[in-house]
């Protein structure tokens, strides 16, 4: 399927310039007999197809209040049970002060019988955690091979930025979004990844608008170790002016308000106290921030939502339950009463995009990190497991906006914003692996294995391993160690370094050591033992081709293996089939630099088979183009689970 | 690169699954009433429940009866304080929250913090579009090592027959757990306890001015654990029934839920409200139309079942009352959505419109262990199928699946008690049967050639019962979420690198025959060749029936979902100028639950292997995991048997 791009207005919304003068919203409406429409062939392998997607933001001035009126008009046709299933459940986002203005809702099936959604059956959900309130409707009379149709209209306070994706998982033939708006206001608005730029032009009627308009998007692949928004047709838009209000957008601007917030002179005395009470007047610097991150990780709950008493500094600091932006604003008191130099990062998820230098926009400004200059390590305030060092993994990589601003206990100074690379753990210091010794008694094959991990890997686990008891814990362990082997039998298990306070020493360790007997590694055929040496690793995972890749390739950490596998040989056996252990793949970058790489080997010495195993993945993405290669070394380690190695009596028995 | 690496997506999903549990376990909370709170519990705990207690106050106020319930909590923090601050009290219409106050009192004179901020919350459950159901969240404010936050709440029940149990224990150690009722003479009540040997309850009742006050008492309660594969929590957890049976208004005596009987009546008067049917002349057409082909009552049962199934989607919509009260059956024909209710009463509607009788039939999933007889109360059923007599058996409709065959019941009620309504005063209860291991099947059969570095070969899967139904319910899934592997995951034969071709299904979406998948699949690497030696395991396929029981830690029993009953043939062909040097030899392993064996044999140039794996069972309690675990073991010993070739000389 060939994507078109169409650099002009939805028809619709141009013609009805003319007689919606004040607003489109109100008029605006749907095929009063609608017909259900034709798939293509192609269009029938997906659970559904979107017909058409239409949305309009229009920003209204009334009486001096300005609120934006969003509507979202869309035609789905299902395909399967499957796609029923998928699109039959709708879910109305509400902002807080918003609400729904209309709403209609139907369903056509193929005979073109028409069912409307009663409006007893659109129900509101309150608060749901973590995401708001939702008008909520399931669509009526659908079944296979009709369609679903809604159009409504949603008021709110005005937009100033927002973001609109235009491929989803299943195709789009006609997908637009319009930005409508008085001429005394000014948008901007920029396309990602293939989308066709945005138009800008007159609506008439003493309006702008700016839009983009696409048809026959194809569905988006869900391919493994891709992102699922990053690399994904979308259009990013937000305010610039309206002749009293000029350019809030700017980083510097961004970066000064971002600051402001994060930041409450209310608290000062408590703070002071509470820094008095850690007693750090003998500690360096650097022990200073790591007992602070300490306190506060231990004795503060981070609570969601938007219930103001989170947010208040005071309130934080007498209850000990805060937001993210209550515990942000209790670091920020905390550090200027320690008097260090700190630098506030704002920034997202590498899998969510990343910063565009020119489109400031605070859509890209998720994820508060604290920076450290002299030590150049950082914070993540939110994220309870981790510890002072390093950046989250998710995070690292990805371009951050630094702001620099003066310690103050009662205000901050606001200096600059720069754009800078978020620095990754390098895999230096993330090494982890099994080392395991392999004897056969009684026919029975023993492990005494060490698992360990360093690094980002070390500071999940220590998290995890933290936060779960008793049966999970222990299922747990079974994931992380000789994961490969089923059924073992445990003799001995002792852990080592899994205190998450240790975190903050990236290089250390966090070690699981178990002595078990695992009988599922031993073959027998007749007087032969044949011994799958390479489960030992743990299981491993696999890429599978189906198609050509189509997404670049996001890699969730730097990873760094390391493992060693040491077979004692039974008196009167000799060992046989090792040299399948000889495996080596890689992926080189531009510069011919190896940046993943999968090498194993083995050696005989005396009675031992050695295998040495050493797999690396030292950057966190590579372009689609690479795939080859990287699938080539992703699965290096799954081959290497097939290791099976054979003992036979030896002739002279 | 590792199998296993929980990103921090799965990471806060592991943190989630923690919190729902707590959920889960605050949902059924609490109460007052002095106690002498022990000290046993150890400082390494990081929270324990000094006490816990419901108190419910049952008062007759003229005709209708008035019940509050009292809970509250004294909880003890010692680490890891973000983990047990937060609280939940879970509400509905049914139940509103009328009081509600909590601090945290800090040891050693310090002054108490008293909760000012609480948030509602509306739940989204799985599997519930719609529930009604609230959540009031808080955090125990300035927690310090040996604080202890207290709460204290009521809920006003708004009808008697929708008392919930009372769960002695939670996610941590409860040192001092009690539920007491105090209620007027004139009204009688019930109890049962679940869960825990009565012995370890120290039951009290004492007669006061008002009436009577019973208590039950239980202390050192161990926390209730997440476990894989475990059943429900009121299979195991220590937890009491209570309902009033009857209760006295001016001399008159009234019977509420004295038993199955009460039950039924009330049932029915729900029933009764169901809406009354406005134009159902479409429906009428259509049923006319499914029945005009078959030439039997099952016939025409059967078309009708097999439309709702495939024509009305699973949609929970609860709200108050309609979280009991069935819709009409055309709006839900017109809609074609429901839930549990709507689907059976669409179904009787559309079978008495056929001519025949129908029921609806209350019922508890598996997860509900309770019997009618012990606890005549809502609380023994969570859904609603339909049900008809056919040629004097009674066959169970539920087409909240729609891939179960007609006349087999879906697996999450097998083995239960179904209430089926009659008319206003009769009523059945029926034991629903289990589906027998044989009708559940998977049968493979694999052929098998060397090739230079591995194998090749085509493998045909022949499923049936709940084995069949199984595959479309991941295949659906697979479709919503693109994956493109599922079925060879499904198969898991060999090891990994498997490449499936060709493949082809043919009767799914039948109900009437078998479904069968077809498919051509290479494997380099599977055989093993040192020198002129071929080593090669004939067992392809690698379904197990489990894991093998950590018999130190485990506590609940392992829950199967339905029996079943495996066979793989493979047919191996010798390569000509290869011969058979070891060839293991027939095994078996046979319990009445659980059992496998395997045979070789050689003809015409081929090796002939037959495994057969059963499991007959679905519950398997711990007396059983000893013999389970020798079983596992057996199993992986036959399994781990290879064949050796030797090049001819």
């Amino acid at each position: 399927m060939r994507t078109i791009r169409l650099a002009i207005l939805v028809p619709l919304l141009t013609a009805y310039v003319a007689i919606a003068k004040a607003q489109v919203y109100s008029t605006y409406n749907w095929e009063s007999s609608p017909k259900v429409n034709d798939v293509t062939k192609e269009e029938t392998e997906y659970p559904a197809v979107i017909i058409s997607h239409m949305q309009f933001s229009e920003l209204l001035i009334r009486n001096g209040a300005a609120n934006s009126f969003v509507t979202e008009h869309k035609v789905i046709h299902v395909n399967t049970q499957a796609g029923i299933e998928k699109f039959n459940k709708v879910y109305i986002p509400l902002r807080n002060s918003s609400e729904l203005v209309s709403i209609k809702v139907r369903s056509i099936d193929p005979s073109g019988k028409i069912t409307n959604l009663r409006k007893e059956n659109l129900k509101e959900l309150n608060n749901v955690e973590g995401y708001g309130n939702f008008k909520i409707f399931a669509v009526e009379g659908i079944t296979v091979g009709g369609e679903i149709e809604y159009l409504y209209t949603v008021k709110s306070t005005p937009e100033m930025y927002g973001r609109e994706m235009f491929q989803t998982s299943v195709p789009v033939r006609a997908s637009s979004f319009a930005l409508i708006f008085p001429r005394s206001v000014e948008y901007s608005a920029r396309s990602y990844n293939g989308l066709s730029e945005p138009v800008f032009q007159d609506y008439g009627d003493k309006r702008n608008s700016i839009s983009v308009a696409v048809v026959n998007v194809p569905a988006a692949p869900e391919e493994e170790y891709s992102s699922q928004v990053a690399d994904r047709m979308r259009l990013d838009y937000k305010f610039e002016s309206n002749g009293v209000l000029n350019h809030p957008f700017t980083w510097d601007k961004l970066g000064s308000q971002l600051l402001e917030n994060s930041h409450d002179p209310k608290g000062s005395g408590k703070v002071t106290k509470l820094i008095k009470s850690l007693n750090l007047e003998q500690a360096n610097e650097e022990e200073k921030i790591k007992k602070l991150e300490q306190f506060i990780k231990t004795n503060f709950t981070i609570k969601d939502g938007n219930n103001p008493a989170y947010k208040d500094i005071k309130e934080v600091l007498s209850t000990n339950v805060g937001s993210d932006a209550g515990i942000l604003k209790l670091y920020l008191a905390a550090l200027a009463e320690l008097n260090i130099n700190t630098q506030l990062v704002f920034t997202l998820p590498r899998a969510q995009g990343s910063i565009d230098f020119d489109f400031p926009t605070p859509l890209v400004l998720q994820e508060p990190l604290l920076y450290f200059p002299a030590y150049k390590k950082y914070i993540a305030p939110t994220v309870t497991y981790l510890r002072y060092g390093p950046a989250p993994d998710n995070i690292a990589g990805n371009n951050g906006l630094f702001i620099i601003y003066a310690n103050q206990t009662v205000r901050v100074d606001f200096q600059r914003c720069y754009i800078q690379q978020i620095d990754i753990l390098s895999h230096e210091h993330n090494k982890q692996g099994v080392n395991a010794t392999i004897k056969i008694k009684n026919g029975v094959p023993e492990v005494i294995a060490e698992t360990y991990w360093q690094g980002y890997r070390a500071a999940l686990y220590r998290g995890i391993h933290r936060n779960i008891q008793g049966a999970q814990r222990e299922d747990f362990i079974k994931n992380v160690t000789l994961s490969g082997i089923d059924n073992l039998s445990i003799t001995k298990r002792s852990t080592e370094g899994e205190d998450v306070n240790l975190s903050s020493d990236v290089d250390s360790f966090f070690k699981i050591k178990t002595e078990c007997q695992a009988p599922a590694i031993l073959e027998i055929a007749g007087n032969d033992y044949l011994v799958s040496i390479g489960k030992v690793i743990g299981k491993q995972s696999e890429l599978y081709q189906e198609h050509k890749r189509q997404t670049n390739i996001y890699v969730p950490t730097i990873a760094n293996y390391f493992h060693e596998l040491v077979l004692e040989i039974p008196e009167g056996y000799t060992c046989a089939g090792q040299e399948a252990a000889k495996i080596h793949n890689q992926v080189k970058d531009e510069n011919q630099n190896v940046v993943m790489e999968f090498i194993s080997d083995s050696r005989i010495e005396g009675n031992k088979l050695i295998i040495n195993v050493h797999e690396v993945y030292k950057v966190l993405y590579l372009k689609k183009e690479k795939y080859d290669d990287f699938r080539a070394v992703i699965n290096s380690a799954a081959d290497f689970n097939k290791l099976v190695v054979v003992l036979t009596p030896s002739k002279a028995n | 690169m590792k199998y296993y690496s929980p990103n921090r997506e799965s990471f806060s999903q592991l943190l989630l699954l923690l919190r729902s549990i707590c959920y889960l376990v605050s949902r059924l909370l609490l109460t007052v009433i002095g106690f002498v709170p022990f000290t046993l519990y150890s400082q390494t705990d990081e929270a324990v429940y000094l006490q816990k207690s419901t108190h419910l106050e049952i008062a007759l106020d003229g005709t209708s009866m008035k019940i509050r319930e009292n809970n509250f909590i004294e909880k003890q923090f010692n680490s890891q304080f973000s983990k047990h601050s937060r609280e939940s009290i879970f509400y509905s219409y049914f139940d509103p929250i009328v009081a509600f106050e909590a601090e945290t009192a800090p040891l050693k004179g310090k002054k108490t913090v008293k909760v000012s901020t609480s948030d509602s919350h509306d739940i989204v459950q799985p599997g519930i579009f719609y529930g009604g159901y609230k959540r009031k969240e808080f955090v125990f404010p300035a927690i310090q090592t040996g604080s202890i936050g207290r709460l204290n709440y009521a809920k006003e029940i708004k009808d008697p027959h929708l008392l919930t149990p009372y769960y002695f224990g939670e996610d941590v150690m409860v040192q001092a757990s009690k539920f007491s009722v105090a209620l007027p003479t004139k009204v009688s009540l019930q109890y049962k306890l679940f869960g825990v040997d009565p012995k370890q309850v120290k039951f009290e009742e004492q007669y006061t001015k008002d009436g009577v006050l019973y208590s039950w008492t239980m202390n050192n309660v161990k926390p209730w654990e997440f476990e894989k594969d475990a059943p429900a929590r009121a299979h195991t957890a220590p937890h009491i029934v209570f309902y009033i049976k009857h209760y006295e208004v001016n001399g008159e005596k009234r019977k509420l839920l004295s038993d199955v009987g009460d039950l039924y009546s009330w049932y029915h008067t729900l029933i009764q409200r169901i809406p009354s049917q406005k134009n159902d002349t479409e429906l009428r057409v259509l049923v006319s139309d499914l029945i005009s082909g078959p030439t039997t009552d099952q016939g025409r049962v059967r078309a009708i079942f097999q439309w709702v199934q495939k024509n009305i989607r699973y949609i929970a919509f609860e709200d108050g009352m309609a979280g009991l009260i069935p819709r009409s059956a055309t709006d839900v024909f017109i809609k074609r959505y429901g839930d549990c209710k709507d689907m059976a009463n669409l179904l009787k509607f559309m079978i008495n419109i056929a001519g025949l009788d129908a029921y609806h039939t209350w019922i508890g999933t598996r997860d509900r262990p309770y019997s009618y007889a012990d606890v005549p109360t809502v609380i023994a059923d969570n859904h609603m199928i339909c049900s008809i007599k056919l040629d004097n058996s009674w066959v169970f409709l539920d087409a909240t699946n729609p891939f179960i065959s007609f006349g087999k019941p879906t697996s999450m009620i097998q083995g239960k008690e179904a209430l089926i309504g009659i008319d206003e005063n009769k009523f059945e209860v029926v034991r629903v049967p289990v589906v027998e291991k044989e009708i559940n099947s998977r049968i493979d059969t694999l052929f098998v050639i060397a090739t230079d570095k591995g194998i090749k070969g085509r493998m045909v899967s022949r499923l049936t019962g709940y084995r069949k139904d199984d595959l479309e319910v991941k295949s659906m899934r697979a479709t919503l979420n693109q994956d493109e592997q599922y079925i060879r995951d499904y198969f898991n034969i060999g090891n990994n690198d498997i490449q499936i071709q060709q493949v082809t299904f043919s009767g799914f979406g039948d109900q009437s025959s078998p479904g069968q998948i077809e498919f051509e699949f290479v494997q380099p690497g599977y055989l093993k060749k040192i020198g002129d030696k071929v080593y090669l395991n004939l067992g392809i396929n690698k379904t197990t029936p489990g894991d093998k029981i950590d018999i130190s830690t485990r506590l609940s029993p392992i829950e199967r979902d339905y029996y079943y009953h495996d066979v793989t043939v493979t047919v191996f062909e010798i390569p000509a100028d290869y011969e058979i040097t070891y060839l293991p030899t027939k095994k078996s392993a046979l319990w009445p639950e659980f059992g496998c064996t395997t045979s070789y044999e050689v003809k015409d140039g081929k090796i002939f292997f037959v495994r057969e794996l059963y499991s007959n069972h679905l519950y398997l309690n711990r007396d059983r995991f000893e013999t389970w675990n020798g079983f596992i073991q057996e199993l992986g010993a036959i399994n781990n048997q290879t064949i050796t070739l030797s090049v001819k000389h």
